[in-house]
């Protein structure tokens, strides 16, 4: 990306919704009953959400954030019973994308995510 | 003239339609979910049922159907404004109600008949009942646990916003009695003016005795009065 003059950049932007603290979440409740019933220990909450994953394109990452923020309050989200957090990535081209992923792969795991 | 609004996937639009053409014998007529003006009716309800698929919220879509900008003159003007089942949650939606309708406390699709308590007559739409009066009305919806931070309920409070509660036949309320999980049982609530009421059970079906009750006349006649200027 250094040295790259580009006015307009298309970002991954990954939104999830969550209901607030103290809001009932039946759904999130049956779920942590199944996987109690299934076994599994230590499980102290599930809350259920949804979430998207959208492509913007702005002039920079705080663009994008606003964009995104504002589509929240007036759709995505109900600001009465939900809360949301927004992840901004940028969206690399093919080759970038590649050459980082193999580079990646012959470091260490668990680098080299760029929400494609 | 009384107009119902028609969102594109509502179901209870005819419903809502003939109860007051049929059993309330006044004029009404369906209204387009794209029309600019409803200056010329004197109340307007949104009928039940799953607009827009329910796709995203329940209401959430509607809100932005172009009949809502005037819906919204409308309701500031103090018009009488009804919205049964998804129509309340699209008030809700919309901010013309606060609070809002979350999934019922069991994830299932309730369809049955249920008590109300009235807990404000004096309302646009509960003028001829009385604080207390007992009205049995069905209920059926997925999302019907209406919610409100506990801010927004000391207004409410403050206001007496709450029209009615779920309760048994006696007018007891309780945990029992509370198909859906509402916060304090709230089957339906108003705008502080009490022009703009939500009710999640369904008047317009409790308007015959041959679908099992007629305790939904009262709401839907309350509006009478008030159009015709003998509100009390």
């Amino acid at each position: 990306m250094v040295g790259r003059e580009r006015s307009v950049e298309t970002y991954a932007v990954s939104v999830m919704i969550l209901p607030k603290t103290g809001v009932n979440d039946p759904e999130g409740d049956f779920i942590g009953d199944g996987l109690r019933d299934l076994g599994f220990q230590g499980l102290t909450s599930v809350r259920a959400g949804r979430f998207f994953r959208l492509r913007i394109m702005a002039e920079d990452p705080n663009a994008a954030f606003r964009r995104a923020d504002e589509m929240c309050q007036r759709l995505l989200a109900n600001p009465v019973i939900e809360t949301y957090e927004i992840e901004i990535a940028p969206v690399l081209d093919a080759a970038t994308a590649t050459s980082l992923t193999s580079r990646a792969s012959l470091a260490s795991p668990g680098s080299g995510g760029n929400g494609q | 003239m009384i107009g119902v609004i028609s969102f594109h996937g509502s179901n209870g639009d005819h419903d809502a339609l003939d109860a007051m053409t049929q059993a309330v014998g006044v004029e009404a007529r369906l209204v387009d979910s794209r029309e600019q003006d409803l200056s010329r009716l004197d109340a307007v309800i949104l009928p039940g049922g799953f607009s827009y698929g329910d796709h995203l919220r329940c209401g959430a879509i509607a809100r932005f159907a172009p009949v809502m900008r005037p819906l919204a003159e409308f309701a500031a003007r103090g018009g009488p404004v009804l919205g049964i089942c998804n129509g309340f949650q699209i008030l809700c939606e919309a901010g013309l109600l606060p609070g809002a309708l979350r999934q019922n406390r069991t994830l299932r699709f309730h369809c049955f008949w249920t008590h109300v308590r009235v807990e404000r007559a004096h309302t646009v739409w509960t003028g001829l009942l009385s604080q207390g009066d007992v009205a049995e009305l069905p209920i059926a919806h997925g999302e019907g646990a209406y919610v409100a931070d506990e801010a927004t309920l000391a207004i409410m409070r403050r206001n007496r916003q709450v029209v009615a509660c779920y309760s048994d036949a006696s007018g007891n309320i309780s945990h029992e009695h509370n198909p859906n999980g509402s916060l304090e049982s709230i089957a339906s609530v108003c705008n502080e003016r009490g022009n703009v009421v939500g009710l999640m059970p369904h008047p317009e079906r409790a308007c015959d005795p041959l679908l099992g009750g007629t305790d939904g006349l009262k709401f839907l006649r309350s509006a009478l009065l008030f159009t015709s200027g003998e509100q009390r």
